[in-house]
């Protein structure tokens, strides 16, 4: 029986930062694919089956809010939980990008790698009752 | 003073003359009468009680004739008074007698013309300062920097200063604000929110302020529009005063310093938050081989020592924002000084596998300068080339030491500056709008740094840089 990792794509310019998730995200038991720009995101995304998506707002070229825009209209992937990581806490209005772009969950900087993990964990296994 | 001064009063000499000319006949026709009337014989002279008399008034006549003309000149000329009309001038004649009514009749002409001269001179300057007064407020107006204009109760343009026109110039308008209507040249229609400034501007007897931004660009221009009720003494009115005032400069400094804000917010939060990733990682994991340990740990340092420059830089930066950079300028070696700038630029040489080197001549001079701003000045220009330059490129730094100046250059075969970019590289914010500097964090203030210590020490920053070939940065101090 193949192992059923769950797959992750992370979404980071920050070297040093997708290191340390992709590390943590490993160790819990899952499958990490990371990638430093939403372009690069939408082009694995073509190729790849991914269970969820973890992306950071602030990139250059392509911002997480329009990867998370771009996604969502893409039927494949309309059900995809998206999380996202922001550093710009006093700008962002979290209650409207949750909505609008129906996130699974918005991390705010500087958070733990545990956060992540169990973020991660309750998106792809929810209990069961 | 006349020689026949006579102290009584004309009319009564008049009269006095007159009853002596009077009497004078009755008493010659008396004694006529009588002589003729006693000799009978002599009545061929009765003739001569008629002539007698009349010779004896004519000549009372003339002699009364001097007295009456003084007195008909006066007369005549006040019944001329009585009948001209009001605003014309009068037109008094003086007369020449020596008697005392003509004195006084002159002394009051004179009186007269001098008061009317008075009276016009004053009135000359009354209106020339009132003018002067009306185009001193129109200098004023007309110098102003920023637009003022009066509209009526349809809003139509009446009194507009030069400024005006000259900052509500639109594309195919030339013609003189006056007569149109004030909205239009504002083309406050086509403005965005147009509704809610429609909405401002309905509250007539309320101050309305708003800001026109020519196009999304704020560097296109934006004007700063502000209108008032203009009021009557009797506090009514329809009239409304604008003031419109080029705010582009103030908006932009504003978009420069948020995002200044902005990245320095980022700035300080990715290094923070990286370090509290890495120590709760190897807080949590009790697992983790030794090799990674001693790379997570390494990252921590890193992250920090990042995060203390950009302190740095900050301290720097608020220094400048106050002008209150001073120099601490000491005889300083600059071997010394090099070794510890190369010292500081090598692990981001080494970061990118950069091909880094250093052309230092053997013999160098001692300069009076700050130490830690000269070298911090030269680690901004070496940090900025390696951060430029793609992996394996070239950096090269080159003292050139000359009679009365040092030339520092650092040199990198990087993505280079557009030439559009590059006058305006030393200004505090500014960064590049390519992508390739927008990647990378940075605060748009290490060259104003740079340039500013270079200042203060008599000396300059300069660049030479093509785009996608590289970048020559000199700084160049005096000996």
């Amino acid at each position: 029986m193949t192992s059923d990792k769950k797959k992750v794509l992370v979404v980071e310019d920050n070297r040093v930062m997708s290191d340390v998730i992709h590390f943590n995200l490993e160790r819990a038991g899952f499958d990490v694919r990371v990638c430093g720009n939403g372009r690069q995101a939408v082009e694995l995304l073509d190729c790849e089956r991914f269970d969820v998506i973890i992306t950071d707002f602030q990139m250059p070229k392509m911002n997480g809010e329009e990867l998370c825009r771009h996604v969502r209209q893409d039927v494949r992937h309309a059900d995809l939980p998206i999380l996202m990581i922001s550093a710009k806490g006093f700008e962002l209005d979290v209650a409207r990008l949750t909505e609008e772009l129906s996130l699974a969950k918005v991390l705010s900087k500087p958070f733990s790698p545990r956060e992540v993990v169990e973020s991660v964990r309750a998106v792809l296994e929810p209990v069961v009752v | 003073m006349p020689s026949q001064v006579n102290t009584l009063s004309l009319t009564r000499r008049l009269l006095g003359r007159y009853l002596m000319c009077g009497l004078a006949c009755l008493f010659v026709c008396l004694v006529l009468s009588l002589t003729l009337s006693w000799r009978g014989d002599l009545i061929r002279l009765a003739p001569l009680t008629v002539v007698v008399p009349l010779m004896i008034l004519a000549m009372g006549g003339v002699i009364l004739r001097r007295t009456i003309w003084l007195n008909a000149q006066i007369e005549d000329q006040l019944r001329r008074i009585a009948t001209v009309s009001s605003s014309a001038e009068l037109a008094l004649q003086p007369i020449t007698d020596p008697e005392l009514a003509a004195v006084g009749w002159n002394t009051i002409l004179e009186r007269v013309a001098s008061t009317a001269t008075l009276a016009s001179i004053e009135s000359r300057l009354s209106e020339s300062l009132t003018g002067l007064k009306q185009r001193k407020f129109e200098q004023v107006l007309n110098s102003m920097p920023d637009g003022v204009a009066v509209t009526d109760a349809q809003g139509r343009v009446i009194l507009a200063n030069n400024a005006l026109a000259a900052l509500l110039k639109g594309e195919t308008d030339e013609s003189p604000p006056i007569g149109q209507c004030m909205e239009k040249l504002l083309a406050l229609p086509t403005a965005k929110d147009a509704e809610t400034l429609e909405q401002k501007l309905q509250q007539t007897s309320h101050a309305a302020v708003f800001d026109l931004k020519h196009s999304d660009d704020t560097s296109d221009g934006v004007l700063r529009v502000a209108r008032y009720p203009l009021v009557d003494q009797d506090g009514s009115g329809t009239e409304h005063l604008w003031s419109v005032r080029d705010v582009t400069q103030q908006r932009l400094a504003e978009e420069m310093r948020n995002e200044f804000v902005f990245t320095v917010t980022h700035e300080l939060r990715t290094p923070l938050s990286n370090i509290k990733a890495y120590a709760e990682t190897l807080a949590v994991h009790e697992d983790i081989d030794i090799e990674q340990q001693r790379e997570f740990y390494n990252t921590i340092v890193a992250e920090a020592t990042r995060l203390s420059r950009f302190v740095d830089e900050l301290l720097n930066v608020n220094q400048m924002e106050a002008g209150a950079m001073s120099l601490a300028q000491h005889e300083t070696d600059l071997e010394r000084l090099l070794a510890d700038v190369i010292e500081h630029a090598q692990p981001n040489m080494k970061e990118k596998r950069i091909n880094f080197e250093a052309l230092i001549p053997a013999k160098l001079p001692k300069l009076h300068v700050d130490k830690d701003k000269i070298i911090a000045s030269l680690v901004n220009l070496l940090g900025n080339a390696a951060k430029y330059t793609p992996e394996e490129g070239r950096v090269r730094l080159h003292v050139d030491v000359g009679k009365n100046q040092i030339q520092f250059h650092v040199e990198d075969s990087g993505i280079g500056i557009a030439e559009d970019e590059l006058p305006k590289v030393f200004e505090k914010f500014f960064r590049s709008a390519d992508e390739r500097v927008r990647e990378n964090p940075g605060s748009g203030l290490g060259l104003a740094f740079t340039h500013e210590v270079a200042r203060l020490h008599g000396g300059t920053v300069v660049v030479h840089s093509e785009l996608n070939k590289g970048s020559k940065f000199t700084m160049t101090l005096p000996i």
